[in-house]
């Protein structure tokens, strides 16, 4: 194990003492800050009970379904905006204003528009994911040495072709590198827009916990989200790094 | 095999060139950074856009794709794909072809053999050296059996022995395959070394094409002032040297066998002609002479030396002139080292045609 890793291990360890120590020797007595150890097991719990893997599931779906469509149709457009200047220089100054505007602002909008329903959330996390992802394979494609098209070109690729066997491999590791951060903006905009507009997901059933000030599901609850945040971080990264390995970049 | 035409060529950079290649030939393109020789490369290739004419095998090919010109290109840059392995980046041009599997893999496997790199197969280009790359590149080139095939100053990056090896390599690999070649170059060695015949361009223009020698004014012009001077051999030495004769000098050069009473030019670049006011140790190629003339050329001093009847022009930078007393009508020392000197057969039988 390297040693960074093995002293951020230490410090969990060492935090989790503490908080289990300070309230099970009643330093802290309040229903409000629960034991780690009652917290783990309401964690257990949460995975076995059926109420919370559809809560859970239902999020994952939106996620899942947001995110794909975001990241599709953010690189195409990506491709399709540095392929046309005339596009890109119409499109680029409105995307860039969508860019800076915190997708969480457009929800009340969004809501009166599109309805408190199985789209909003979808919409949201197609949002969040997609802009970024446009930039990302613009920025890409705009490194991509021109004398490689030129080659390809030489030796027989059409315009298609180049786009795929070129381009789009070669802008990879700048969109990865979007991926890997809004992967896990998408989760996070997902919960939030359930835990303000729906009543259904991990978002939803938090609220629900809050009002019946159920600390130990709340936290186990973070706990999951977190986790799966990190784990869609963890896999954009993989491939990033995979990627740029093989490459013999790294 | 295909002959090039370029009939009147003119574009951005181009200004009506004029200039034939035949059919196995391998023509150097000549000339200083910025004298449109990679567009000339483009134009051939139709990467670029132009006025005039290309005519490759005798038909008009203006209006075809670059990859219906089948030519191979080797750009400056190498152009390597960084995401595909040494195979797929020599393969890239048969497949996308659509050549089938076992085709591309006996045609890949032929031509990166030829070329000595097939061990490498498996690498990205990240982890090749500069001459791997370069025989990716070339064999990437190659593979597509293309009938003419540009080089864009290929070995640009590289040593100076690894230059050579893989310049006469690739002579060799022309010739066996009979590819009409065009290699660009501002190596004014290179070229002579690499071409069947050579074309000077500077900005734009075509300023001569023919033998080495054809075209050393040209050359003198575009690229840098050379002294050159017409000569004959009048001993042959055993070590590689002879005594020449230019005007009223006697030079001692390095040649290739040659034999006595031949006509040679003698070329000396003026960077390597040594100035001092002491007399040399030594006394071959040592010469008293007067300045003539001292003009300031900004980054260096032009000196012109009048020795016996000949005239010289020698490059000094400021520092090593400062150091030297260099009045005009001074008596000084010109000292011109062995290796700076280039002696060429003058051939008369050398094809001029345009």
């Amino acid at each position: 194990m390297k040693p960074s890793k093995f002293n951020s291990i230490l410090l969990i360890l060492f935090i989790a003492c503490i908080w289990e120590a300070i309230t099970q020797l009643n330093i802290v007595n309040s229903p409000l800050f629960p034991p780690l150890s009652t917290v783990i097991s309401t964690l257990f719990h949460l995975l076995i009970s059926r109420e919370f893997i559809i809560a859970y599931f239902t999020t994952f779906k939106r996620v899942i379904i947001g995110f794909s469509l975001g990241v599709f149709i953010g690189i195409i457009l990506g491709i399709l905006l540095s392929y046309f200047k005339t596009l890109r220089e119409a499109f680029y100054p409105i995307l860039a204003f969508i860019a800076v505007i915190p997708v969480l602002a457009l929800l009340p909008l969004l809501m009166v528009w599109i309805g408190i329903n199985e789209l909003l959330p979808i919409f949201m996390v197609f949002l969040c994911s997609s802009i970024p992802v446009i930039f990302n394979t613009l920025s890409g494609l705009k490194s991509i040495d021109p004398e490689l098209v030129k080659i390809a070109k030489v030796l027989g690729a059409s315009d298609l072709e180049v786009t795929y066997t070129i381009l789009l491999p070669l802008s990879l590791p700048s969109i990865l590198s979007a991926l890997k951060i809004e992967a896990a903006m998408s989760w996070k905009t997902c919960f939030i827009t359930e835990m303000l507009a729906l009543s259904s997901g991990l978002g939803y059933y938090m609220l629900v916990a809050e009002t019946t000030l159920r600390v130990d599901i709340l936290l186990a609850s973070i706990l999951i989200l977190a986790l799966s945040c990190y784990i869609f971080y963890l896999i954009f990264e993989s491939i990033e790094n995979r990627v740029l390995k093989i490459w013999g970049y790294i | 095999m295909t002959s090039i035409e370029l009939r009147h060529i003119s574009n951005y950079i181009l200004n009506d060139i004029n200039l034939r290649v035949d059919s196995k030939e391998l023509m150097v393109i000549l000339g200083p950074n910025g004298a449109g020789k990679t567009t000339l490369l483009n134009v051939i290739a139709g990467l670029t856009k132009y006025n005039g004419n290309v005519i490759l095998d005798g038909k008009v090919a203006d209006n075809l794709p670059p990859y219906k010109r089948n030519i191979g290109y080797v750009p400056q840059s190498l152009a390597l794909f960084p995401h595909m392995n040494v195979y797929n980046n020599v393969a890239y041009g048969l497949k996308i072809r659509g050549f089938s599997k076992a085709v591309v893999e006996e045609k890949v496997k032929e031509t990166m053999k030829m070329l000595g790199i097939w061990k490498l197969r498996d690498k990205y280009p990240k982890k090749l050296s500069g001459g791997e790359q370069q025989r990716v590149a070339i064999a990437r080139a190659l593979v597509t059996e293309p009938n003419i095939l540009l080089l864009d100053e290929p070995f640009n990056n590289l040593q100076i022995s690894l230059r050579k090896a893989l310049r006469l390599e690739v002579k060799e690999i022309q010739r066996k395959l009979g590819l009409t070649t065009i290699f660009v170059t501002h190596d004014i060695d290179e070229a002579e070394e690499v071409g069947d015949r050579i074309a000077v361009i500077d900005r734009g223009r075509l300023l001569s094409v023919g033998s080495y020698i054809d075209v050393l004014p040209a050359i003198s012009s575009a690229i840098y002032k050379l002294n050159i001077f017409k000569g004959r051999i009048v001993e042959v030495l055993s070590s590689g040297l002879a005594k020449v004769l230019c005007g009223d000098l006697q030079l001692l050069v390095p040649v290739d066998d040659y034999h006595s009473n031949v006509d040679v030019t003698v070329t000396i670049s003026p960077y390597h002609i040594l100035i001092s006011n002491v007399k040399p140790n030594i006394e071959f190629n040592t010469f008293k002479g007067k300045i003539y003339e001292v003009k300031d050329k900004g980054h260096y001093y032009e000196i012109i030396i009048k020795v016996k009847n000949t005239i010289l022009s020698a490059y000094i930078n400021h520092e090593n002139f400062e150091n030297i007393n260099l009045d005009s009508q001074n008596e000084i020392y010109v000292k011109i080292p062995i290796r700076y000197i280039k002696a060429s057969v003058n051939h008369h039988d050398n094809k001029n045609s345009l």
